[in-house]
């Protein structure tokens, strides 16, 4: 228990740290940091998880509301997936930025003080941290608000115009959600008496639809689904590594991550609840595939194709309630492969745009001469998005395809989650061949900016993990399996 | 069977198709010489001619080895082909080794034989002429392929000796007259006369796939080609007229000899009245006969 | 099996020390090293497998509890004569690639070899496993690493666009696998092909629709990648892009896995039954569009690679017609059915050998000239005789002469297919329907060897023509494994009782009904064999040692007679009638051949123009959406941005 506390304080420390120092030393400071969280997570991860189920940690108990309330911490397998998630691809993120927030970035050039980027990027960890191990809604809500505002101060971190607009879209946006999931808590207080994950199913049939749609409708706006979804493209802005982190394995998977821990909690949610989850998802997942064709903005498709995987991993959860174990684990296998292929993918782009300053489709071209690396990593990265075999993406698609035709009620939403898949590897493999092959374009052969060490040595670790997600993966999903 | 009656049988074939086509060459240039108002060669004269051929002086203009193997390999592959056919008795002596698709691929061979000459010798001539060869060969294969499957459709074997036999015994039907009639009006293009003598035009390609040959190799594609005429007259004869067969076989010779003897002064008649086609017509006229024969195999399925 | 998992590592092994080695002569040597020693021991496996007639199972990992699926590798005799078509061509690939990548010098072999060699794995992959999960793996990585060669000359347009032809076709089919695989997972809640076979008899004894649907999503899947047209439109685009060793391999073995794939679904997995007729009439007739307009089309092609790329459409097709007639027919006449079946398994076999053969005779063109356009180069057979003799034989061999390994295969496609007329419980259509297949077959086989004539004519025979090095002299290791190659073709074709005794067992083991005994169909012996379509009546016979004696005896009195003869020879030059002309001036390219066939079957409808029935101008297919759909994906712009400015408004209100 001691590590997971540990794994919780360290970011927070780290960024209070990190923000005295206004140069590079920040940078250095909050690499260490995130190493550490990394250490703690890991040992946390691998001395506790596999012995146990579930490990919960009661810190503090103090009055409030008339009864007793317990701030404590749990530990999992979906816990462990998260935060392997989460303090893994925090600390590839923090090391990327060591080389990418630089002057001589071409892109974009950063300028000093770093501080406060490395403040909130690690704050965003800890944030994080709490979230997916907090052990009731309240504790997850306090967190999930720490995130908006992190969110909302990165994407808006350039300060010029766009980028404050962007930022303020997010925050109102997720915070539109985070005041459903305040009315949601009332509720739910007021009817059971407590804030714990599986008190819904102690709830009346009425409300207990209500709730869970209010918590749905705060998990949809913060993982970017229908309808509140426009603000995840215009967050681009935001410098690429934040990005990253942002769809990879923060703020967006926190909402993922609340539809499958009440799935986990609360066995015997009702068929609307699915339907509802199942209908949102699909829809997004076919807004975004039509949206992929008119992006000429590498980040862009990536960040239209992450809205996609969510609701993969949102029809996974669906599929689950409807009664497809098969099928909810596959979503929540979805969240690690698509975690790392997601943040490699990110990552890769960043370093094409630190190198030639564009991320436009139609000015690069021929890459793969100059940047093997950076070619090898884009192109693992989307083989595992758009689930060709071997690579991680898709195992867990295949398990929620598999899930969704177990069921009479989901072969529907199957039949549109193949052909999204479809329709996203054409314009994945068109883009692929266009920006890595081919004859080198003008911008390709013009960039001098050699890529430095820390980018290259996160983008590698990156591939490394990305390749063999689903064996780290694995384990803990069986252990979910097993473990209701 | 016995190995000496089929030896015996295999040595009657070959001589019939190889060694007196050149007699049958001679009878062909008499009648056309009489046609034309000419007193005409000898009838042995192919014969003196293939043999001052063999010891004439042989030019030779590429060192490609194909083009020394191949004329021979035209009358080799010739010979094979006489011994699937019946002449002395209702089954051919080699029908044990190979049925019909075996013949059509040998016949195949022949050509490709040849065209393997034309363009190992190097010249655009030959090259044109080649071309030509292949395209008759492939418009024209089918006719035949079509009318010997009628007849195996209809004898339930692939085997050209239970074919002749099966037509021999249970008479002419719809089906077979028709494929009989469709092998006839192929017949020209089958052996390479004309109107059909496209790929060794004189007056337009100098004789094309022969223009380079000399000495030993032309007098062998030469003998090949009256080995063919025989040869595919000899098909029609015996497998699609296969009447009148006895039970000896000399008499049956002398039968096939006279009947091949009339297909080949028909063949000639045609050959001396007609001017020759172009090669795209020769093409339209196969392929039309291709299609029509066709129904002969509707009509074999109907059991006519 | 221990022998199986030695050929996987050296495979990997090898993939991942080749990425690291940029020197193409040690890289080479090392591929060469590590896939000789895997096919060594796929040869040892597979004569293990045939000798004994027995099958190897081994589960290696289950993935229970996720999903009922599990690394089940398991080798019949089925699997063994596909292996031993992999190891054969593979070594041959690796063998010539060797010294051929010089021909490449501005590419580096780590984009070559890894992914060969991984090429290599996925094919062994695919043929050992029974479990339809990975199988759909190995399927998947399969085209992943194929396409990754494709796109070997990454600054070549045409490659690029067939590589990405290719990858979206073949991956789309894959989904209809996928598509196949979860529903009948919903059935039989496992993936392993004995559990899927009692859902499939399960859903078409009680939902026949469902049945077909199915059945239909196989047959997309496979045929697509077989390059099935009208499926296989990319195939021509495709194959010629990558190195001629890799086209090899691509030719010569992958599209043939996909004929494994269809076969060992359609026998071993799919129940016997009304729905296999049906299906096995389907598959014989796209067969035969395949044949006839795949082959056709190749006649009016100019360049070698993209020629035999249509050849391989065209093969494929004989393959399926042959399956297809032993699908249809297998329940009501097994000899015929199993005819049939052996006579497309043969030409599968023999396809493998004589198509990788051809491609790397046109890498050996490529490498001596720079180019494997016809109408470029000509009389290479004075600069490389030995690659010459290969190409004729393998050209023989496709087109099915006698005494080379097509004749035999495409002897019994041909004859069971018109045999049907015999089979008294089939309908008078269909029938004839089959009827007209074998003789379209018949008639093919002609233009096959029409085009292949055009190959070998242009590109050996004539004034030597387009050698760009003359000191780049072919190697021993670029002509030695077409020796091999075309050795095999024949010796193939001379002594069928071995193939076909082999191709017995796989048929036979992976059918799960007793079928008429190996010599009650074909009585062999050393010399030949006679096919039997009904119990002990001899209808076909093919004796090649026979004719081949008879032959030699032949040949022996007439070059006897030319001796005798003894002619003086003279060389002189060649005559172009009577006028002084430079060779180049009275060329006859590779384009003039057949001008007029290919005129009689060029036509016209509409806009689009065919050239020897196969399209050259499609219109490009332009789907535009509605502005105002895309609008209604926009919420920002018709929802949010006015709401906003709505409560902005009020606010300045208040």
């Amino acid at each position: 228990m001691d590590f997971l506390l540990l794994t919780l304080i360290m970011p927070f420390t780290g960024a209070l740290i990190s923000y005295f120092f206004k140069d590079k030393n920040s940078g250095i400071f909050a690499v260490f940091f995130a190493l550490i969280t990394l250490c703690f997570s890991m040992l946390n991860v691998f001395s506790e998880v596999f012995y146990f189920p579930k490990v919960t940690y009661n810190l503090i108990s103090f009055n409030w509301l008339n009864s007793d309330f317990v701030f404590s911490l749990q530990n999992d397998a979906l816990t462990s997936i998260m935060l392997i998630l989460i303090t893994v691809i925090g600390f590839f993120v923090v090391l990327y930025s060591y080389g990418y927030m630089s002057p001589k970035n071409a892109d974009h050039p950063f300028h000093e003080p770093y501080g406060s980027y490395y403040f909130l990027i690690l704050l965003f960890i800890g944030a994080m941290v709490g979230i997916v191990s907090a052990t009731n809604l309240l504790q997850v809500f306090f967190f999930w608000e720490i995130t908006t505002l992190c969110s909302w101060a990165l994407i808006s971190y350039t300060k010029d115009q766009t980028a404050t607009f962007s930022g303020l879209k997010a925050f109102i946006m997720t915070h539109i959600g985070g005041i459903c999931f305040l009315i949601a808590l009332a509720m739910l207080y007021t009817q059971s008496k407590s804030f714990d994950f599986s008190a819904i199913s102690s709830l009346p049939q009425s409300s207990k639809f209500i709730v869970f749609a209010l918590l749905f409708f705060a998990a949809s706006a913060k993982s970017a689904q229908v309808p509140l979804f426009t603000w995840l493209p215009d967050a681009m802005v935001a410098p690429t590594p934040v990005s990253a982190y942002l769809h990879a394995a923060a703020m967006v998977k926190a909402g993922v991550y609340l539809v499958a821990r009440l799935y986990l909690s609360n066995p015997d949610l009702s068929n609307y609840c699915a339907v509802l989850v199942g209908v949102v998802s699909v829809l997004t997942m076919i807004i975004s595939v039509i949206l992929y064709y008119f992006q000429y903005d590498l980040k862009k498709i990536l960040a239209y194709s992450t809205i996609g995987h969510l609701g993969y991993i949102l029809l996974g959860v669906s599929i689950g309630i409807f009664g497809s174990k098969t099928g909810a684990m596959g979503g929540i296998f979805h969240i690690i492969n698509h975690g790392f292929a997601k943040g490699l993918l990110f990552l890769s782009v960043g370093a094409i745009a630190y190198a030639t300053g564009s991320k436009s489709i139609q000015e690069l071209g021929g890459l793969s001469s100059k940047f093997p690396l950076l070619s090898a990593c884009f192109l693992v990265g989307m083989f595992s998005i758009v689930g060709v075999p071997p690579f991680s993406g898709f195992w867990s698609k295949f398990m929620i395809f598999t899930g969704a035709f177990e069921n009479i009620n989901t072969v529907v939403f199957g039949v549109i989650a193949i052909l999204e898949s479809i329709l996203a590897f054409c314009w994945y493999i068109f883009i692929g061949q266009k920006v890595f092959f081919g004859t080198p374009t003008q911008k390709v052969v013009l960039a001098k900016n050699e890529i430095p060490f820390s980018i290259k040595l996160s983008l590698i670790s990156l591939l490394i993990l990305s390749l063999v997600s689903p064996l780290i993966g694995y384990p803990f999903v069986k252990a979910l399996f097993g473990g209701f | 069977m016995k190995t000496d009656w089929i030896i015996l049988t295999a040595i009657v074939n070959i001589i019939f198709v190889l060694f007196i086509s050149p007699f049958f060459d001679g009878v062909t240039r008499k009648i056309r010489a009489i046609l034309q108002s000419r007193v005409g060669p000898p009838l042995l004269q192919s014969y003196y001619d293939i043999v001052k051929l063999m010891g004439k002086e042989d030019l030779i203009s590429t060192v490609n080895p194909l083009f020394r193997i191949s004329p021979y390999l035209t009358v080799i592959t010739l010979g094979v082909a006489a011994l699937l056919v019946p002449i002395a008795e209702l089954n051919p002596p080699f029908s044990f080794w190979g049925d019909i698709f075996l013949f059509i691929y040998i016949i195949t061979v022949v050509g490709i034989a040849i065209i393997m000459t034309a363009a190992a010798s190097e010249n655009p001539f030959a090259y044109v002429g080649a071309s030509r060869k292949i395209m008759l060969h492939l418009s024209v294969e089918p006719i035949l392929a079509i009318a010997l499957i009628t007849g195996a459709i209809n004898a339930g074997s692939f085997k050209i000796g239970e074919i002749v036999t099966w037509y021999y015994q249970n008479g002419p039907n719809l089906s077979m007259i028709l494929a009989t009639v469709c092998v006839f009006l192929a017949l020209q293009a089958l052996i390479g006369k004309i109107p059909f003598d496209i790929s060794e035009a004189e007056q337009e390609i100098a004789e094309g796939v022969l223009i380079e040959l000399s000495g030993p190799k032309y007098a062998c594609i030469k003998w090949a080609n009256m080995s063919k005429q025989v040869l595919i007259c000899l098909v029609f004869a015996q497998i699609f007229i296969p009447w009148t067969m006895t039970s000896n076989f000399l008499i049956n010779i002398i039968i096939a000899f006279f009947k091949v003897a009339v297909i080949i002064l028909i063949s000639t008649l045609i050959e001396a009245l007609n001017p020759r086609l172009r090669i795209d017509q020769a093409l339209k006229y196969n392929l039309t006969l291709a299609g029509f024969s066709l129904t002969s195999i509707f009509l074999a399925l109907l059991g006519v | 099996m221990v022998y199986l998992y030695i050929s996987f590592l050296a495979l990997l092994s090898g993939a991942l020390i080749t990425s690291f080695i940029r020197n193409k002569f040690v890289s080479g040597f090392i591929n060469f090293l590590l896939t000789a020693l895997s096919s060594v021991c796929l040869i040892y496996v597979c004569a293990d497998i045939f000798i004994e007639n027995k099958t190897l199972e081994d589960k290696l990992l289950s993935l229970t509890p996720l999903l009922n699926s599990s690394f089940l590798i398991s080798l019949d005799a089925l699997s063994a004569l596909f292996l031993l078509i992999i190891a054969i061509v593979s070594f041959c690939v690796s063998v010539f690639s060797w010294k051929y990548l010089n021909a490449y010098e501005k590419h580096s072999p780590t984009k070559f070899y890894p992914s060969l060699m991984l090429l290599f794995l996925s094919c062994i992959g695919l043929v050992s496993v029974k479990d339809l999960l990975f199988f759909i793996i190995f399927w998947e990585f399969m085209t992943l690493t194929s396409w990754y060669i494709v796109v070997f000359d990454k600054e070549k347009k045409e490659a690029l666009k067939g590589g990405l032809q290719y990858f979206i076709t073949t991956h789309v089919a894959a989904v209809f696998l996928i598509l196949a695989a979860v529903i009948l997972y919903s059935y039989s809640k496992d993936f392993s092909f004995y559990e899927i076979k009692k859902a499939l008899q399960f859903i078409v004894e009680n939902n026949s629709v469902l049945a077909h649907f199915v059945l239909f999503c196989i047959f997309i899947a496979f045929v697509t990648k077989a390059g099935i047209l009208p499926f296989g439109f990319w195939l021509p685009n495709t194959y010629p892009q990558p190195p001629s060793s890799a086209s090899s391999f691509f030719g010569g073995v992958m599209s043939k896995l996909a004929v494994y794939a269809l076969v060992r679904f359609f026998l071993s997995v799919v129940p016997l039954s009304f729905h296999t007729q049906v299906w096995g009439f389907i598959v014989a007739t796209f067969g035969v569009i395949s044949i006839f307009v795949g082959t056709l089309a190749a006649l009016a092609q100019d360049e070698a690679k993209r020629l035999m790329s249509f050849h391989a459409i065209g093969q494929v097709g004989y393959m399926l017609l042959g399956i297809g007639v032993g699908l249809y027919f297998i329940n009501i006449n097994p000899f015929l059915g199993l005819v049939a079946l052996i006579g497309g398994l043969f030409h599968v076999f023999n396809n493998a050998i004589y198509k990788s053969l051809l491609f790397l005779n046109a890498g050996a063109i490529f490498y001596k000239t720079g180019t494997t356009d016809l109408n470029k180069v000509s009389g290479l057979l004075k600069v490389m005789p030995a690659v010459a003799v290969t190409a004729i034989v393998g050209s023989l061999s496709i087109a099915g002469v006698p005494p080379f390994n097509g004749f035999l295969s495409k002897l019994l496609i041909f004859e069971s297919s018109i045999w049907a007329s015999q089979v008294n419980e089939c309908n008078f259509i269909v029938k004839f329907a089959f009827i007209i297949f074998g003789i379209i077959s018949v008639f093919i086989s002609a233009i096959t060897l029409a085009s292949f004539l055009k190959f070998v004519n242009s590109a050996f025979m004539g004034k030597l023509r387009g050698v760009i090095d003359d000191k780049r002299d072919v190697p021993f290791s670029i002509s030695f494994p077409q020796m091999i190659l075309a050795i095999v073709c024949l010796l193939a074709g001379v002594l069928p009782f071995i193939p076909l005794k082999i191709i017995y067992l796989a048929v036979s083991s992976s059918l799960d009904i007793s079928v008429p005994a190996f010599s009650t169909v074909f009585s062999t012996n050393f010399a030949g064999v006679s096919i039997t379509f009904s119990e002990g009546i001899s209808t076909g016979a093919w004796f090649p040692i026979y004719v081949m004696i008879f032959v030699l005896i032949l040949s022996l009195i007439i070059l006897g007679f030319e001796k005798y003869a003894k002619s003086p020879k003279r060389e002189v030059e060649t005559w172009y009638g009577g006028k002084e002309h430079l060779p180049e001036e009275v060329v006859y390219t590779g384009h003039s051949f057949y001008q007029p066939f290919k005129k009689m079957l060029s036509f016209k409808i509409g806009s689009i123009k065919f050239v020897a029935f196969y399209p050259v101008n499609l219109p490009s297919i332009k789907i535009s959406l509605p502005y105002f759909f895309i609008k209604l994906l926009h919420p920002d712009l018709w929802l949010y941005y006015p709401l906003a400015k709505k409560i902005e408004n009020f606010i300045d209100f208040l």
